[in-house]
């Protein structure tokens, strides 16, 4: 197999671990240590760390222009580094940055992208990826074609990040270039002062008629926040005024589509599964065996939801801690 | 007149004539112009066909106008109105001939015997609208129903009544004692009892009065007729005219425009009013039976049809004087000041949402205005076809129905899973063996888990009777009603459209379906396009096959129940019977009526697509009917729409009340033996 | 200010998806089409800027076969002025590159301020298409927008990264891809309906737009199989005798099974 190239990302003097996934990713298909890119102001201190995950040689690109991100800056350090180390295949975490950046670099190069890929192997120098399509309801195989460099992106928290004894990597600084980019970051803004809204978010964490009253929220708004998750409702409590309409998800609601949904205390009328009945995967929590929200659910726990629901919270937290 | 006292005397002579003339002159001038321009104004609405079957109108006339069938709903009323209607009828002949009488003395109405039995009926009749009106002002006064709004305008009228009565008595009672040969009052009571009262009066202040009171009789007679085109008693002249001209279409088809060929979409200026609007505007006489059991006036909503109907007069008397200028071409050169739009100006847009669509106020109404239903969809068709403005909630309905053909947008091939694992045969698996019934399942049955459930009910059902019947599977789609009654006429034409090309085909005559929505659309709302079918409501066709023997209900349910009637089952299509046959036809069941029920059953609040909606103000009206039906203080209720199955199971949790609902079809199977007769 | 959209036509969310005969596309025969969602949201906000600006066009593009004809339709029926149809005949599963240089050739034959995409395509769900043809315009490009302030010459937009909001200025003309929040998507007025059978969709064809990709063997990015997870599993009930522990086994079927936390 030809050499792997890995698109490293970081914010704020820390490497993102969907990068270290990838790294790994890549020392794992190719049997050994991979090449890296890293760019952004006075980020050599991380490299030493890249090299547990399997960079054999790290190309930094170290600027003040490159401090926040600009797709002419990192594409072009990517574009860089490849030029120096004509890799066969590119490795880029799907984050937001990494949507941006591997496009990009790979329409530069003519080349197609693998995209938001869940598992990656070798068919002899073949990539091969295996990513959902349509919301879930199938599953496509993937590979480059004709590219001439194959690029994929890996989903976050898909691939296990392996740290290993390993010799520190070699430097190899990219020229600077000229950044006069159209498209400038002016600054980011925190959203965690914000609640995400339903609509919006990933995972959502819903309460119904099952939690009795408007002063059990707490104990839903605690695992909302274990899991950072959006809030959100069911019709029935919204009309009996126990939260606001914003929340509704269902018919008449928001219609959500999230990675994760789960529904403490609802029972799973029509009105609500049509709210949010493409959700990827739907948990249940619910006293009523019986209860509609069942048949659509990939998990379930029949049971008093003030049991369940506090030691979900309890037990997502001590997951996210290891 | 039997009397021979030449009139001459009481107009004083030539002067009094010309005075007495120009006054009468002035007062039919001035009545007919105010009615011209009523009527020129309608001249300007949108046209509208109401000169059909004519025959059929005349019948509904006499029923309805001169026996005035609806106004007995409410006893007392009633009463009290055809006393005064029929003094009005009798009276009318009396005061114009003492207007002759004022012009050309000596002038008698009617000879010998005919003239005696005017005589006496006339002086019945006087007495009886003085009793009409005295049952009145006490209604008025003291009872005060809740739907009356108690205006002046109301007083002054029936003041007016009164005296015009009063003067009348009096004015000849004085006459009779006056110059006794001259009156027979054998023919008379009512004068003779005035006339005894006067034993003894002095000749000249018996004169005074007669004078005095024939002057203000016709005084106040010619007021009044003036006064009637710019008071709500405009009704007294339009409700005869407007009940001759009701709609004789069903009650549950909405008017079905071109909207290929149309250039404006609905109703959004008084010009976009159909003439026969406008009409209904002039006649309501503001009673406020539509108001009783209307939901949304019971809760708090903007829409009470009582004050949107006299909104839409008012607009329209408001756009007269320019409507008028147009007419006549004037008004050319100076462009009016902007007037404003019925929607957003006259009536609010929460008003025009607001409505369910439960006819109620329509099959209220005593000279069959159509208080809200056609008007506030053809407001809502402008909102939506002109637009585009709605809740935005409403857009999830309208794109579920566009691309999957049903409201909640579930999958369009998802339709027949739910008879996945029945023995149910689509047409087009049935194809060339003989159907008796199509089974139109509709979106609800489909997809909604308890509807899912009556489905099953009504297969099983029909099979032990060994119907012979299919569905039409994935080729089935949403009928439409939603659509349409959001005024989405373009969504629902383009459903209507493929389901009745569907249907026919696979040349379809008779077809069953347990949702009244879907029953009223295809009975009533599929013909004009070409859909002519025989339509049953699922208990329709049930109860007959109970009657039949073909269907056996033994199992017993000891319970209590009570019904609630679906507004598209009953009011619009006047199935009251079938699902009660069926309750009482299980053993065991007690049937107890709600004190609103039939025509008078209170709305669940889906109708008119509320069901997509969300019920942002006043008090939930599914709570409102809920806590009615808790009152019976029954087991369970009986619902025979999944709409109202929805609305009521909701309401029962939100309340947490004890009563427990069920499709009576759920009930019927329940209580079914099966029979295992192989055929 | 005058705006391109990109449209991609594709199947409802709530379609049964069925394996073709080839095994490496969708059976397509009982499949409900809409324009892909994130679209929508694009073509809103360039309807609305050229509102707020009293001028300017809207173009509405779409890449595909037929029937995406009908979905240019219902976006001339929203409001947009005219249509390009490239027209990628038997082709199946054209990859994001072909469409990307597809939309560039158009793009180049036209004056725009922005061109606007969905922030993916609905069912390949790749986000790829934007960034590429940014790439091949030689263009800025900014991502997620979930807010735009349009200025003279220049945006200031809020793009969704995550945990927090990077805001973006960037000159015209740009590409934007738009996500969920941005706007509320306005339903055709019948009026519109009417009018759009007026309205212009002019027809390209592919292969004139130099796009080698349209021959699979050129293809840079190719769907070798597609299969059907196992059908839906009934729900996997986990006893709920002790909370705790059904707590912590749920959780680890949501981390190693399904993958999504």
């Amino acid at each position: 197999m030809s050499k792997f190239l890995v698109f490293i990302e970081q914010r704020d003097g820390k490497v993102r671990k969907a990068s270290l996934e990838a790294l790994s990713l890549a020392r794992r298909l190719a049997g050994g240590p991979v090449a890296a890119v890293l760019a952004g102001k006075g980020v050599g201190a991380l490299v030493k760390d890249l090299g547990r995950y399997g960079a054999g040689v790290v190309y930094v690109a170290d600027s003040d222009e490159l401090a926040l991100y600009s797709s002419q800056g990192y594409v072009g350090a990517l574009d860089a580094a490849a030029r120096k180390e004509s890799p066969g295949a590119v490795l880029v975490a799907a984050t937001s940055m990494g949507k941006d950046v591997a496009p990009r670099f790979a329409a530069r190069h003519d080349s197609g992208v693998l995209a938001d890929v869940m598992d990656l192997h070798l068919d002899g120098d073949r990539l091969v990826g295996s990513r959902p399509v349509y919301s879930g309801k199938a599953r496509a195989e993937v590979d480059c074609g004709a590219s001439p460099i194959q690029i994929a992106t890996t989903r976050p928290n898909v691939f296990p990040a392996e740290a290993q004894e390993a010799a520190e990597p070699r430097v190899e600084a990219l020229e600077p270039f000229e950044v006069a980019p159209r498209a400038r970051v002016v600054r980011i803004e925190a959203s965690e002062t914000k609640e995400i809204d339903v609509a919006e978010a990933d995972v959502i964490v819903s309460g119904g008629r099952g939690i009795k009253g408007p002063e059990n929220w707490p104990m839903v708004r605690d695992l909302q926040e274990a899991l950072g998750a959006a809030l959100g409702a069911s019709r029935a409590v919204v009309d009996a005024g126990w939260i606001d309409h914003q929340h509704q998800v269902g018919q008449t609601g928001k219609v959500v589509s999230p990675t994760l949904y789960v529904a403490a205390g609802i029972s799973g009328a029509i009105q609500h599964l049509a709210g949010m009945g493409t959700s990827k995967v739907i948990v249940a929590l619910n006293k009523d065996p019986e209860a509609p929200i069942f048949q659509v659910a990939t998990y379930g726990i029949v049971g008093d939801i003030f049991q369940t629901v506090p030691e979900l919270a309890k037990a997502v937290r001590a997951a996210k801690a290891e | 007149m039997t009397d021979s006292i030449p009139t001459d005397r009481v107009i004083a002579g030539l002067l009094g004539r010309v005075v007495f003339g120009a006054l009468v002159t002035i007062a039919i001038l001035a009545f007919v112009y105010s009615v011209a321009r009523r009527i020129r104004v309608l001249l300007a609405g949108a046209p509208e066909n109401r000169f059909d079957r004519i025959p059929l109108r005349i019948r509904r006339t006499i029923e309805y106008a001169f026996a005035q069938k609806r106004m007995f709903r409410d006893l007392y009323a009633g009463i009290f109105h055809i006393l005064i209607f029929g003094g009005f009828v009798v009276l009318v002949v009396r005061s114009l001939s003492l207007v002759v009488e004022g012009l050309i003395p000596g002038f008698v109405l009617l000879p010998g015997a005919a003239g005696n039995t005017y005589t006496l009926v006339k002086d019945v009749f006087e007495v009886l609208v003085l009793v009409g009106v005295a049952m009145a002002v006490f209604r008025r006064a003291f009872a005060r129903p809740p739907r009356l709004d108690l205006t002046l305008d109301a007083w002054f009228i029936l003041f007016l009544i009164a005296l015009l009565m009063a003067t009348d008595l009096v004015a000849d009672g004085a006459r009779s004692v006056l110059n006794p040969t001259a009156f027979d009052l054998t023919w008379s009571p009512a004068v003779a009892a005035v006339s005894r009262a006067f034993r003894g009066t002095a000749p000249a202040t018996l004169q005074a009065i007669y004078e005095s009171c024939w002057w203000i009789h016709l005084a106040d007679l010619l007021f009044f007729a003036n006064y009637l085109p710019y008071s709500k008693h405009f009704h007294i002249l339009a409700s005869v005219p407007n009940i001759f001209l009701m709609k004789l279409e069903p009650m549950g088809r909405l008017g079905t425009p071109d909207l290929e060929n149309s250039e404006r979409f609905g109703v959004s200026r008084v010009e976009d009013l159909s003439w026969k609007s406008m009409l209904d505007g002039y006649t309501c006489t503001e009673c406020g039976r539509c108001r009783v059991v209307c939901p949304t006036a019971l809760t708090g909503k903007p829409l009470d049809p009582r004050v949107f109907i006299a909104t839409l007069r008012d607009a329209v008397y408001d756009a007269t004087p320019e409507i008028l200028a147009a007419q006549s071409g004037r008004g050319g050169d100076s462009p009016p000041a902007p007037r404003k739009d019925l929607i957003g100006g006259w009536v609010t847009e929460d008003t025009i949402w607001a409505c369910t669509t439960c006819g109620y106020c329509t099959s209220a109404c005593p000279v069959f205005i159509i208080p809200a239903v056609d008007k506030i969809i053809e407001m809502r068709r402008h909102l939506v076809l002109e637009k585009a403005e709605f809740p935005k909630e409403m857009q999830t309905a309208f794109r579920g129905m566009e691309t999957n053909g049903n409201p909640w947008g579930m999958a369009a091939s998802s339709r027949a899973d739910w008879a996945k694992d029945l023995p149910v045969m689509t047409m087009a698996e049935a194809e060339g063996s003989p159907v008796d019934v199509l089974f139109w399942v509709g979106c609800a049955g489909s997809y909604e888990d308890r509807a899912k459930k009556v489905s099953r009910a009504l297969v099983d059902l029909l099979t032990s009777a060994g119907v012979r019947f299919a569905i039409l599977g994935t080729e089935e789609t949403c009928n439409g009603d939603s659509a349409r009654r959001m005024g989405n006429e373009y969504l629902f034409q383009i459903l209507a459209q493929q389901n009745v090309e569907t249907m026919n085909g696979y040349g379809i005559k008779k077809i069953v379906t347990n949702c009244p929505h879907c029953f009223n659309v295809i009975k009533n709302e599929y013909p004009p396009f070409g859909g002519r079918y025989e339509v049953l409501h699922g208990t329709e066709l049930v109860s007959s096959l109970i009657a039949e023997g073909r269907i056996r209900l033994e199992n017993r349910i000891d319970e209590s129940i009570t019904f609630h009637d679906p507004c598209y089952l009953g009011r619009y299509n006047d199935v009251y019977d079938a699902p009660r046959q069926i309750l009482e036809a299980i053993p065991g069941l007690r049937l107890q009526e709600l004190a609103r029920s039939k025509q008078n059953g209170l709305c669940c609040g889906a109708g008119g697509g509320r069901m997509w909606m969300e019920e942002k103000i006043g008090t939930r009206i599914n709570q409102t009917r809920m806590q009615e039906i808790a009152e019976a203080k029954t087991d369970s209720v009986g619902v025979s729409c999944p709409f109202c199955m929805v609305m009521i199971g909701n309401a029962r949790e939100e309340l947490g009340v004890e009563t427990k609902p069920f499709d009576v079809l759920e009930l019927a199977r329940r209580s079914m033996v099966e029979r295992s007769v192989e055929r | 200010m005058n705006s391109l959209v990109a449209i991609a036509y594709v199947p409802d969310t709530e379609s049964k998806i069925k394996i073709g005969p080839d095994g490496s596309s969708i059976d397509e025969s009982d499949v409900k089409w809409i324009v892909s969602p994130y679209d929508e949201y694009g073509l809103e906000e360039a309807l609305k800027i050229r509102e707020a600006r009293g001028a300017g066009t809207v173009t509405v593009v779409s890449v595909g076969p037929e029937r995406v004809k009908t979905g240019l339709r219902e976006c001339l029926a929203r409001g947009a002025d005219d249509a390009v149809w490239v027209d990628t005949g038997e082709t199946k599963n054209l990859d994001a590159l072909g469409v990307a240089k597809a939309l560039a050739a158009v793009a180049k034959a036209a004056k725009f301020d922005f061109f606007w995409f969905g922030q993916k395509g609905v069912g390949p769900d790749e986000s790829l298409v934007g960034a590429m043809t940014a790439e091949l315009l030689n263009l800025p490009h900014v991502a997620n927008v979930v807010h735009l302030d349009v200025g003279e010459g220049k945006v200031t937009a809020s793009r969704e990264i995550e945990g927090a909001h990077e805001i973006v200025e960037c000159s015209l003309p740009a590409i934007l891809t738009a996500q969920k929040g941005l706007n509320e998507p306005r339903y055709a007025s019948l009026k519109g309906i009417m009018g759009a059978k007026k309205k212009p969709i002019a027809e390209k064809k592919l292969a004139d737009l130099g796009v080698p990709e349209a021959d699979p063997g050129a293809a840079k990015a190719r769907w070798r199989k597609l299969s059907l997870p196992a059908p839906r599993q009934a729900v996997k009930l986990i006893p709920a005798d002790d909370p705790a522990a059904a707590a912590k086994e749920l959780v680890r079927l949501l981390r190693e099974e399904a993958k999504v936390i």
